[in-house]
């Protein structure tokens, strides 16, 4: 069984989370002032990247809490895990 | 005038006592937790006017630490999120349980909201319990990992549960596991159709409705 550590309730089934999407995305500090073309930036361009990436996940049937998980998407090994509000501890490769 | 509808379990028509399945020595039995007084509270855990309120109403210390639960004076309190509390109460009106928590905390910044009538509450006990949850669950039920007092929200037959390890027999062995399963009303029936067809290869027997 493939286990994902919530920061909170510990060692948990893939199946009981949410993939949430990129969370390296960093929304338009002054909304007004941004342009067209960062906001399709950021609302639908995303990298692919091969190997570590950050990403949303929420813990759906467990604490219903979204965590940051850096995830392998070459071999989908985790990384690291921790809440969605700071940034992931370590390296980022 | 109004009607006041009496309060109905999800599992009526549905829940049939008596003994089925495999012959021999049923390996558990199902039951339903009536009547109970389920009271949703949210709040501070780092705030001690939120946690002493709390226990002023219980009679219990919030379970801070993830997965645990609290019981004693035929109340419960399970641990659900960071923040997040089940108050669960036998015996008492949850109107009253609610309305009692709501003034206790005055105007600590907190939510008590009370959900009894959205929870159904299936008793699965004995030898083979832990061997009928795991068809469908996966967290670890064995004892060491789920020992008494701990809660776990998982996902049972496709269906969010709350599992409550009430008790795990003497030493946690293996001889008297008692699970309580939280599941939202609407999935009641689905979740007792797998529990029951799941019990079939164990023999299990139901118990009437209290
Ligand atoms: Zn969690």
């Amino acid at each position: 069984m493939h286990l994902i550590k919530c920061p909170w309730c510990g060692e948990r089934a893939e199946m009981e989370f949410t993939y949430g999407g990129d969370g390296t995305l960093t929304r338009p500090a002054d909304p007004e002032a941004a342009s067209d073309a960062e906001w399709t930036d950021y609302v639908y361009f995303r990298d692919n990247p091969r190997g570590p990436h950050e990403e949303l996940w929420q813990h759906a049937s467990g604490c219903r809490r979204w965590i940051k998980v850096r995830r392998n998407t070459l071999t989908h090994e985790i990384l690291a895990t921790g809440p969605a509000d700071r940034p992931l501890e370590g390296n980022a490769s | 005038m109004v009607e006041v509808l009496p309060r109905r379990s999800a599992l009526e028509g549905a829940l049939e006592a008596g003994t089925f399945g495999a012959g021999g020595t049923p390996g558990l039995t199902l039951s339903e937790r009536r009547r109970l007084a389920i009271v949703h509270v949210a709040g501070d855990a780092g705030d001690p006017a939120f946690t002493d309120a709390v226990r002023g109403r219980t009679g219990l210390d919030l379970p801070i630490e993830a997965n645990t639960t609290a019981a004693g004076n035929g109340r419960t309190i399970l641990w659900l999120a960071p923040n997040r509390w089940l108050v669960v109460c036998d015996g008492e009106e949850s109107a009253a349980l609610e309305t009692g928590l709501r003034d206790a905390l005055g105007s600590t910044f907190a939510a008590v909201n009370d959900v009894s009538q959205g929870r159904t509450v299936i008793r699965v006990a004995g030898a083979r319990a832990p061997d009928l949850l795991a068809k469908g669950c996966p967290l670890d039920l064995h004892a060491r990992a789920f020992p008494t007092g701990a809660c776990g929200q998982s996902s049972l037959a496709k269906i969010n549960v709350l599992v409550h390890s009430v008790d795990r027999g003497a030493d946690g062995g293996t001889d008297a596991p008692i699970l309580d399963v939280y599941v939202a009303r609407g999935f009641a029936l689905s979740l007792w159709e797998f529990l029951t067809d799941g019990a079939g290869e164990f023999g299990y027997t139901i118990s009437p409705m209290p």
